[in-house]
């Protein structure tokens, strides 16, 4: 019998799942997510299973893993639906989790109103306690109070901790104490130290983080104890892995444990994807956009390292911790198209979402989507929507652009269509340039992958207006992130602030910290019995004096031990870096550590694909028919293949349609297009098919 | 050139907002400052073969809007466009011709196609240091603040003009960061010419006038549409300050007409002797972003939109200063000017606006050391020289519907730097920083609460704070029957008053308590949800004895 390995990515719209054997044999299937995502889970590998001709708990019963992509800390920290958190910080610095460094998401909104607190003042309780930047004790820990404290919130009913105090990552002896009376005190409760959380300077980001963390920490245990036992039940004998933001995996009882880890559980899978699709294709610079029906990620990826961020705002709460860097916007299928008071076409960022859907869907929707507009470009089948599963209403996508579009601007439909798409196409490429040049790139440099049920319509024109050469359809875009599921290595991320001039380095010192968070690390995924080798990756934030924001500097030592050699080289990358990022260097300028940074990667064993040899060019014998699309107002008789018939090596030539599950991809007039060898749409833009 | 379809235009439109984000975003990336990097405090924007501004990004300093909408022009006047050679790059930072004081530095750039120039982008960062005194309120010329550099060619076709960058480098406390922010303005400015030629190019465009016209068409349309929805009359307001020496009265009258708003200052004190004085181009800035922010939000910022606001200032009065007075705190009540407007539109019938807010930064500004504090010398002898500075706020007012946001800052939208950053940097402890209870002024809708800091010397030495402070004695008022928020205070933990303005001296051991206003309430505190109240109560935001006798609460 054949030993799977699988993935599972629950959206808001659909569970994937992606599987893979040993001998390279891939399966895919996509099942409505349910309110219990458990429940989709279940459903998606009793499919899978069904398909295998497998009694579902045989089938558990030999798998050995199963990793999974959730959106159950997303889903608690934007419907403010967490854990009863309480707050035990700095005497006098219980207000930082609202002051938010006095930022607001709107600069230039009067009527802004003030976010919701994920933990009331009543439940954030300073005690005396006082450390310097150095470590110094100014005040001791006053235990009383903090058993004051303590009792306080366990009358609240406070079932969640957070401990942040001021310099905890000098000295956290007096939060460890703290967590120790907590502990003593209200046994059962979840604990949440800023010490552990992001031992890192910058009170606010930390407390934040750290508060985060408390909030959506019990839901996510919850989660994924209810899942893993129901798993059980049915037969699971297997390890079930959860995909945290960074991009990498980790056991379901260490992921539960810093759980605001797991923020970006579902997008991260695509992004990793990326990478591995970046790795087969030989591109090592990518852009990865992923449209589905509500929203528009971009990530970039440079030398097959996804980008990371310790920037992030989620909802309106700051994670300081290391994420992917996924942009997101409000563009999708489902994206309204609506003509604003001044006339003027708009397109988003509100979306019709799954229900009521696009008008096309029949579901009652009225208002006009991006999708309704392919519909009537022809660009999409109305019979071969999700492979045919769905039949959708050319004539209501009609009427409902014609009413809302084409006659308040006096345009014909076709011509009012293909106006929302021109409109959706630029805002996505307005954001995926400036995603781009933020970090000091064009993207004309970078290929770009397409992913999500949307994405391969719409990838030709991204890549025209962006002047990318290159657009990857992958062969599981509509299943992006839970192939990303199946690739992924553990990956734990730790970090400490501990400030010092480079030229005044303690390397004795400085060496202990790393050595330190290692052992940390180690000792966290030593149980991870799917580790076939590690690899640590060491880097430092660093700055010269006087500056506020750092950059990031990967240390290139191979060995346990950093030298005088290493930082020199580091020191230098270090300037090369500050001038790609922000156009200046100076040599000359003394240079600060603030922030060292470690990364233990488990790598697991790459899942095998089957290259297939290049056949045929001629792709004839995957045609199923012609049809008109508009890629101007005049409709193009085109050629449409089955995607599911393509074969490696065939050629394309366009304008082209074709349509396989779960997506389409137009081939632009202009454009060619080959499958690759693992099935993978590789298509490469002519110069000059620009837009005017 | 053949003509653009409707949609084409509109495209044309946001990829020219896109050109100009992208712009800014070289900016703040390649910017020193920090203001610029961390509060946003910058602008940028791009201009057509006329001066008139087609589209600016949306940054953190509604200071800049209008103010540098306008200074296009004033570089056109003194260097015509015929003047003009492929490379040039010109530079101010002259207050009255820029964004209103010398540390705001204004560079603009011609951008050529078929040997003329089609457009212009021009940007705006805030420097930390221009020389002169460097502090806040004490100069009584602007000669005392700085050197001003008038409209000058900075780059001449190509070549960067030195003997320019070698006198403003020699007149400054940090030449290196000035060279920088001078070179990253000058490198967004080249990012903006670079994306717009290659979007002509793509459309085929040789100038810009086609799709000029239309964003000023649509802009104006627009700007038009949503003033006529209100109806016509006039309102006047007023609002006094703190001042330095004396408070000072700001009066605004505000019309509605048929097409467009006029905002007039006539009646508001003459100048101050000390340096709060607001240039013209200042006051416009805030006049109309009040209007704006409240009237047409969702139209974006350009020559067509901001035509549709006029304001205007008495010549001399504080609100349109003459040369040379001191202007290099002039955002203390240029801040200030947002809520004055928004004091007019609140008497529109069917308008329904936010109370007062702190409105002024409170820029927390320390120095230490041997000749930064009055104090005597042998006292300083081993003291660790440093300044630090930060900006925070207090809060702002409670909105028709929802509470004030606590602690942040309107209109400003600038940043804080970490208590942690400034400890580790500079020889001070916060003690505290949190709510001070009962600030919020009281309403149905509370405002947004006030902040206390506490801060003492770590080595027990004297230090100074650079005060430039306001509504310590002019509290942000409540609106529909809220009351004020808390006034801003001064004091040494012993009592000691100290004043909002100037360079002030804490003596050592004593620790200073920097109390920051809250922002005004909206409706009858008597009318506040019981179970809002209760909650308040419970948090600590409000008293007992406030929410007995300002909200008549008894309990639920």
């Amino acid at each position: 019998m054949a030993h799977w390995n699988v993935g599972i990515d629950v959206g808001g719209t659909f569970t994937d799942l992606v599987a893979i054997n040993e001998h390279g044999e891939i399966r895919a299937t996509k099942t409505p997510s349910t309110p219990d995502q458990s429940d989709g889970v279940i459903n998606a590998l009793a499919r899978l299973a069904g398909e295998l001709g497998e009694d579902l708990s045989a089938f558990l019963a030999g798998l050995p893993m199963i990793v999974h992509g959730t959106t159950v800390a997303t889903n608690a920290l934007l419907e403010y639906d967490g854990a009863r958190v309480g707050l035990i910080t700095t005497k006098g610095f219980r207000d930082e989790i609202e002051f938010r460094r006095s930022y607001k998401e709107s600069v230039f909104d009067p009527r802004l109103k003030p976010p919701h607190p994920i933990v009331p003042r009543r439940s954030r309780l300073g005690v005396s306690e006082r450390v310097d930047f150095k470590g110094n004790v100014l005040t001791p820990l006053d235990e009383d109070e903090v058993r004051a404290a303590v009792a306080d919130l366990k009358a609240q009913g406070v079932t969640s901790v957070a401990i942040c105090y001021l310099f905890s990552f000098v000295n956290p002896a007096h939060e460890r104490r703290t967590a120790e009376i907590v502990r003593e005190m209200m046994p059962d409760a979840f604990l949440s130290l800023s010490c552990d959380v992001l031992p890192e300077i910058r009170e606010f980001e930390r407390v934040s983080t750290t508060v985060v963390n408390a909030f959506v920490g019990p839901r996510v245990h919850a989660y994924l104890s209810h899942l893993e036992s129901r798993l059980r039940e049915k037969g699971f004998g297997g390890e079930l892995f959860i995909i945290q933001s960074n991009g990498g995996v980790l056991s379901a009882d260490e992921a539960g444990r810093y759980a605001v880890n797991t923020l970006l559980s579902g997008p991260a899978g695509g992004v990793t994807a990326g990478s591995f699709l970046g790795t087969m294709s030989g591109h090592d610079n990518l852009i990865t956009v992923d449209m589905g029906g509500t929203s528009y990620d971009i990530a970039l990826i440079e030398n097959l390292r996804p980008a990371v961020t310790t920037e992030s705002w989620i909802g309106r709460y700051r994670i300081a911790l290391p994420m992917l860097d996924i942009h997101t916007i409000g563009a999708g299928g489902g994206s309204i198209a609506w003509v604003d008071s001044g006339g003027a076409l708009q397109v988003g960022p509100a979306s019709a979402g799954s229900y009521p859907g696009p008008a096309c869907y029949g579901r009652g929707g009225t208002r006009p989507t991006v999708t309704d507009a392919n519909v009537v470009l022809g660009l999409l089948n109305p019979d071969f929507f999700l492979g045919g599963e769905m039949v959708l209403d050319k004539a209501k996508a009609v009427e409902a652009i014609r009413r809302e579009v084409a006659e308040p601007l006096g345009l014909g439909v076709v011509e009012a269509a293909s106006a929302i798409i021109d409109l959706v196409n630029n805002n996505m490429a307005n954001a995926t340039r400036l995603v781009t040049t933020k970090r000091g790139h064009d993207p004309a440099a970078f290929a770009l992958v397409a992913a999500g049920g949307a994405g391969g319509i719409h990838a030709g024109k991204q890549a025209e207006e962006l002047g990318i050469r290159t657009v990857i359809v992958p062969a599981l875009a509509p299943v992006f992130c839970a192939l990303g599921d199946n690739v992924a290595d553990l990956k734990i991320s730790e970090s400490r602030t501990s400030i010092a001039r480079l030229d005044q380095l303690d390397f004795e010192a400085f060496n202990e910290v790393f050595q330190e968070m290692e052992a940390r690390a180690r000792k966290r995924l030593s149980e991870q019995s799917i580790v076939k080798s590690f690899e640590t990756r060491r880097s430092l934030d660093m700055h010269y004096v006087g500056e506020v924001h750092e950059v990031t500097v990967p240390i290139r030592s191979r060995t346990r031990r950093i030298t005088k050699l290493n930082l020199d080289a580091t020191l230098n990358d270090f300037h090369v870096l500050h001038e790609r990022l922000f156009a200046h260097k100076d040599v000359k300028q003394p240079v600060e550590v603030l922030t060292l940074r470690l990364d233990l990667i488990g790598i697991r064993e790459r899942p095998r694909m089957n290259a297939a040899e290049f056949g045929e060019e001629d792709a004839a014998p995957a045609l199923k028919g012609h049809r008109p699309v508009h890629f101007a107002v005049e409709p193009t008789i085109v050629p449409v293949y089955d995607g599911g018939r393509l074969k490696p090596g065939n050629f394309i030539l366009g304008p082209a349609i074709i349509e396989q599950w779960g997506t389409t991809i137009a081939v632009y007039p202009g454009h060619e297009c080959l499958i690759d060898a693992y099935g993978n749409v590789i298509v490469e833009i002519g110069q000059g098919g620009a837009a005017g | 050139m053949r003509g653009l379809s409707e949609i084409q235009r509109q495209i044309l439109w946001s990829r020219l907002i896109a050109v100009v984000e992208e712009q800014a975003q070289a900016l703040v990336r390649t910017a020193f400052s920090t203001s610029t990097r961390e509060a946003g405090d910058l602008s940028a924007g791009v201009f057509d073969e006329n001066g008139l501004m087609i589209a600016q990004a949306v940054t953190g300093t509604p200071g800049h809007v209008n103010s540098m909408a306008r200074s296009v022009g004033h570089f056109l006047a003194r260097f015509p466009a015929a003047t003009m050679r492929d490379g040039d790059v010109f530079v101010t930072n002259d207050p009255w011709l820029g964004t209103g004081h010398l540390n705001d530095i204004v560079v603009v750039t011609p951008v050529f196609r078929n040997g003329a120039p089609v457009a212009f982008f021009a940007a705006t960062v805030h420097v930390v240091d221009i020389g002169g005194r460097g502090t806040p309120i004490e100069s009584r010329q602007v000669f005392e603040e700085g050197l001003l550099v008038p409209i000058s060619r900075l780059v001449d076709a190509g070549a960067i003009v030195e003997p320019l960058l070698e006198l403003i480098a020699a007149n400054v406390r940090d030449p290196v960061a000035l060279r920088g922010d001078l070179y990253s303005l000058i490198a967004g400015n080249e990012t903006g010419g670079r994306q717009l030629l290659r979007l002509m190019d793509e459309y085929g465009l040789d100038t810009l006038a086609e799709v000029a016209a239309f964003i000023f068409e649509r802009s104006r349309a627009a700007s038009i549409a949503a003033i006529r929805a209100l109806p016509a009359g006039r309102w006047t307001h007023d609002v006094t300050a703190d001042g330095v020496d004396q408070p000072i009265r700001l009066v605004a009258t505000l019309s509605i007409g048929e097409d467009g708003i006029d905002i007039d200052f006539a009646g508001t004190d003459g100048p101050s002797p000390y340096a709060i004085n607001v240039p013209f181009c200042y006051t416009e800035a805030y006049a109309s972003f009040g209007a704006k922010c409240v009237v047409a939000p969702a139209v974006p910022n350009n020559a067509a939109s901001l035509a549709t606001i006029r304001v205007s200032a008495p010549v001399g009065s504080i609100l349109n200063v003459a040369r040379p007075a001191p202007v290099v705190s002039r955002h203390i009540l240029g801040q200030l000017l947002p809520d004055l407007v928004i004091g007019c539109l609140a008497q529109v019938p069917g308008l329904d606006l936010p109370a007062e807010s702190a409105a002024p930064l409170w820029p927390v500004v320390l120095t230490g050391g041997p000749g930064r504090v009055e104090a005597p010398a042998a006292t300083l002898a081993d003291a660790t020289p440093f300044v630090v500075a930060s900006f925070h706020s207090g809060g702002t007012g409670a909105r028709p519907r929802a509470d004030g946001l606590s602690a942040t800052a309107f209109p400003s939208g600038v940043r804080n730097v970490p208590v942690e950053v400034t400890e580790a940097v500079s020889p001070v402890v916060f003690w505290r920083k949190e709510y001070i209870t009962d600030s919020g002024g009281p309403g149905a809708q509370r405002g947004g609460l006030g902040q206390v800091l506490e801060i003492a010397s770590s080595e027990a030495k004297p230090f100074a704070i650079n005060a430039s402070f306001d509504r310590t004695a002019h509290p942000p008022r409540g609106r529909a029957g809220g009351g004020p928020g808390g006034a801003g205070r001064l004091v040494l933990d012993d009592g000691t008053p100290l004043t909002g303005k100037g360079h002030q001296a804490i003596p050592a051991g004593r620790r200073l308590l920097l109390e920051m206003p809250g922002g005004g309430g909206h409706g009858d505190p008597r009318r506040r949800d019981r179970s809002r109240i209760a909650e308040d109560l419970a948090d600590g935001l409000v008293s007992a004895e406030a929410a007995k006798t300002v909200y008549g609460f008894e309990g639920e």
